[in-house]
């Protein structure tokens, strides 16, 4: 079920809901707690029952360990012994659904390679929904446990704290000490108007961000990709700016929704994005962009490699390995773990300027941070590496810089600047708006706008008063967005 | 734990709580508010479309100047012709593909004794899809009677996948489905439809409105000579954009011949024929490279059952390109006239009006002599239609640099 899908908005909320607060006005509290658990397994579930038992068994081990592992002594062997089973248990799980393919595929002898694929059948394993974010969240569980940094969570609590609906299968990665607590405060438990009223205007905000801009970008930004070779200078940027903010209103708009379904259940879950794309640095990125798993990142890999702590040499290379396994954590690909290298880079590169003491006007930082960002969702979405370089070549202008215009127009005198001309009905790879590829560009420009100078919905919502301008402002967005969820697909070519 | 978890009720009845209840209710009346803000829109937005149907999926009653004429239907055959099966539950069924859908009238007096009769012809459909289709109309009429179905070489392509207006959702069901319910009432593209829909109905040239029995012909066609050359060459282009890239597929063959067992285990008899392209179609096959491609689909399709064959280069698909032409829509689509030759001629009714050469029904016995007389009137045509035959050629050529 899809956040952005009737069944989940008409049906499974409003059952889920009535049923949480119906139990809790009862005051029973444990069946609230068991219905809201077992509506979050069914969620789960729905998708592809065959799921299932793999975040069943997934819990049940991952409590099992740390309940074992906070009744020994913190930091002691025997904890330490049943940490690091925990931790094979669940990178071998992950290790197995999601990277078996493809360590398999670059395995350097065929044979080896062959003989693994046909025992372990690498190739019809299906990667179970979310299995890289609840691994995570466990992992984090159990290394807290060691720490004695638990405190006792009874097993439907936490079932509940790993699937959780709202956060279960894009984030924001929720930390056990930050929910747990709060299925136990009596508040939890009351309506609140209050926050369902923010609930809905934080749901309605992600909603209109990944459906009324992510979606209507997303189609133009496989026709790029897929052509990479034969992109100019105009279409490599327009596929590259399009891919930018499609990723940022999608993912950022899916944690909106997420995070407004936790106010609405009384539960509030961290904040996810804060307007990425205002950073005027790369580490400034890292804390505005998917911040969960920024603070994931650096809890349970940086500071255990070493963090900063260990000298200038070492801290560089804990910054590379973080953000080298942050990128394979994306996805099975090279160009992920090159995506994520490139940011390794970017973050040292950033690190050592500021030790210059050296501060850059703030416009020229922006620019920099941003042409740098997107070069970088240019790797994290080709299809591969040489695809990724056509594409930058042709942004940096190497293919030649194309504008749009006739040859014999006004323009031509850009010419004699090696500028060349090009007219829009031969940019077969930008896409139209409304029959018109011009303004494909206004669209562009405008997002840029929404991206960099709008508030965020974390701001929107802090300004949110519960008057009639904010209801039908809020109303209007929600209904233009659950009308444009629905589309009639349409015959493509047209009397055949 | 169960302590923390003891609601403390005291606090309601506390100075802050009255303060905390008044500011609740102001967040109740809130969200009444965007309640109402969110569906009252969708809720007019849903009548609106309703009422206006413009699909043609809720039997809403027609009104003149408002609905009557309802253009969307056009690129959503696979959706409306699902729904009007299960509520007309026809005896007859028209299949094929847009060529059907546009020349073989359900009314035609050829039918007369096998009414209720539908024009299910889909666009671009491929054999899997119009099996889907027959299987859905069986589905809801087990008195299906007579089907004819008109085939086409392109319709065998593997390239020719299922269109995404097709899903397997709506069909073999007895209602319409709830994802098109809410599609087709709650969504921006109805609402644009339901606009177009008002728009065209009040234009007086479309005062006549829409077939309710599938059969959409050209509305209002402009026989002019710049009209007709356009429509012409664009269908090449179509073609070559469409069936350039051509391979016969097996899995269609066999699609085909479950439709052919299927109609024969349910007792319906049914009808075959390959439609008559223009000329130039034939020619556009060939510049493809497909021409020998297409004789042995013909070859595979006699096999499983007796087709009549009405394309090639005959008195009715030769005629001349020019203005105000009588049997050519363009080089793909006969006309309605010409439709009824191909119902006579299959029903073997009143086959004195139909021209000798127009339709021969090929088994495997006289298949390789009807192949070898295509190919010596092909020879004839080529002779004295030099212009056209060049034409295609040309425009593949510039397809190809365009490439």
């Amino acid at each position: 079920m899809l956040f952005n899908s009737y069944i989940f908005i008409f049906v499974f909320l409003p059952i889920t809901l009535l049923g949480f607060f119906t139990f809790s006005r009862f005051r029973l509290i444990h069946l609230a707690v068991g219905w809201i658990t077992l509506c979050s397994v069914i969620f789960y579930g729905y998708w592809n029952p065959a799921y299932l038992p793999i975040i069943l068994i997934s819990m049940a081990v991952n409590y099992f360990l740390g309940v074992r592992i906070s009744n020994a002594k913190a930091m002691s062997k025997k904890a330490k012994t049943l940490l690091w089973l925990g931790l094979f248990f669940n990178l071998a799980l992950l290790g197995y659904y999601k990277y078996a393919n493809f360590f398999v595929s670059n395995l350097p002898f065929p044979a080896i390679a062959n003989f693994i694929e046909a025992q372990l059948n690498t190739k019809s394993i299906v990667l179970p929904l979310a299995i890289s974010f609840f691994t995570f969240q466990q992992i984090a569980y159990l290394v807290d446990a060691y720490r004695g940094e638990t405190k006792e969570y009874n097993f439907v609590d936490y079932c509940l704290f790993v699937t959780f609906f709202p956060q279960l299968i894009a984030g924001p990665i929720v930390h056990h000490k930050e929910v747990i607590p709060q299925f136990r405060k009596a508040r939890t438990f009351l309506l609140s108007h209050k926050n369902l009223a923010l609930g809905i205007a934080m749901f309605t905000l992600g909603l209109s961000k990944k459906v009324l801009i992510a979606d209507n970008l997303s189609p133009w930004v496989a026709p790029a990709f897929n052509h990479a070779s034969e992109l100019n200078f105009i279409e490599a940027w327009v596929g590259a700016l399009s891919y930018t903010y499609q990723l940022y209103f999608d993912f950022s708009g899916y944690s909106d929704m997420a995070i407004g379904l936790g106010l609405m259940f009384n539960v509030r879950l961290s904040m996810n994005f804060n307007s990425p794309y205002k950073a005027t640095s790369i580490s400034d990125f890292w804390r505005r962009w998917h911040i969960t798993l920024s603070n994931f990142l650096r809890d349970y890999l940086y500071i255990p490699l070493g963090g900063s702590r260990r000298g200038e040499i070492r801290r560089y290379g804990n910054l590379l390995i973080t953000m080298l396994l942050g990128g394979l954590w994306h996805g099975a690909g090279w160009t992920f773990v090159i995506w994520g290298g490139l940011h390794g880079m970017y973050l040292c590169i950033n690190h050592a300027w500021r030790q210059l003491n050296k501060p850059l006007p703030k416009f020229l930082a922006w620019t920099i941070t941003f042409l740098a960002v997107i070069a970088a969702w240019v790797l994290f979405r080709a299809k591969n590496l040489p695809d990724a370089m056509e594409i930058l070549q042709a942004m940096a202008g190497m293919k030649g810089i194309v504008f749009p215009g006739e040859a014999q127009g006004k323009l031509a005198i850009l010419t004699q600047f090696g500028i060349q001309l090009q007219s829009w009905k031969d940019m077969a790879y930008i896409p139209e708006v409304n029959g018109n590829k011009a303004l494909t560009l206004v669209v562009l420009a405008l997002v840029t706008i929404c991206a960099t100078k709008l508030p965020n919905s974390e701001e929107m919502l802090k300004k949110l008063k519960p008057n009639w301008g904010w209801a039908i402002w809020i109303g209007a967005l929600a209904s233009l967005s659950l009308l444009s969820l629905n589309r009639v697909s349409e015959f493509l070519y047209f009397q055949f | 734990m169960t302590t923390e978890r003891r609601f403390n009720l005291g606090f309601l009845t506390s100075s802050k709580g009255e303060k905390r209840k008044v500011r609740g209710s102001k967040y109740r009346k809130f969200n009444l508010l965007v309640l109402l803000a969110a569906f009252t829109p969708m809720a007019a937005v849903g009548l609106f479309n309703v009422a206006l149907d413009p699909y043609g999926v809720f039997d809403t009653t027609t009104v003149a100047g408002i609905n009557q004429s309802k253009p969307r239907k056009g690129n959503n055959d696979r959706l409306f012709k699902a729904t009007d099966i299960i509520r007309i539950k026809p005896a007859t069924l028209l299949f094929g593909s847009s060529r059907t859908r546009q020349g073989l009238d359900p009314t035609y007096a050829a039918l007369k004794d096998k009414q209720p009769a539908y024009n299910l012809g889909l666009n671009g459909a491929n054999p899997y899809e119009q099996l889907r289709y027959l299987e859905h109309a069986i589905a809801n009429n087990k008195n299906l009677k007579t089907v004819i179905i008109g085939i086409d070489f392109f319709m065998f392509n593997a390239y020719n996948e299922n269109q995404p207006g097709f899903t397997e959702d709506r069909l073999e069901k007895q209602s319409i489905s709830l994802q098109d319910t809410i599609n087709v009432v709650f969504s921006i593209d109805a609402l644009s439809s339901s606009l177009e829909t008002l728009n065209s109905s009040r234009n007086p040239q479309n005062q006549e409105g829409d077939s309710l029995k599938g059969f959409m012909p050209y509305k209002n066609i402009d026989l002019g000579k710049k009209v007709t050359d356009w429509r012409f060459v664009n269908s090449y282009q179509v073609y070559f954009k469409n069936h350039a890239k051509y391979q016969l597929s097996e899995k269609y063959i066999a699609d085909f011949k479950s439709f052919v067992e299927t109609c024969k285990k349910h007792g319906i008899t049914l009808k075959v024929y390959i439609s008559p392209g223009h000329a130039t179609d034939n020619e556009a096959i060939r510049a493809t490279g497909h021409w020998a491609t297409q004789e042995k689909w013909k070859r595979e399709i006699v096999k499983i059952v007796p087709v009549w064959d009405f394309s090639g280069y005959n008195s009715i698909t030769s005629e001349p390109i020019k203005e105000g032409m009588k049997n050519y829509a363009d080089s793909s689509h006969y006309r309605e006239n010409i439709g009824n030759l191909i119902l006579n001629r299959v029903l073997n009714y009143q086959s004195n009006k139909v021209p000798k050469d127009f339709g021969v029904l090929i088994t495997p016995e006289n298949i390789e002599s009807h192949l070898a007389k295509i190919n010596a009137n092909r020879e004839a045509w080529a002779k004295n239609n030099q212009k056209e035959a060049k034409l295609v050629q040309d425009i593949k050529r510039k397809f190809d640099r365009g490439n």
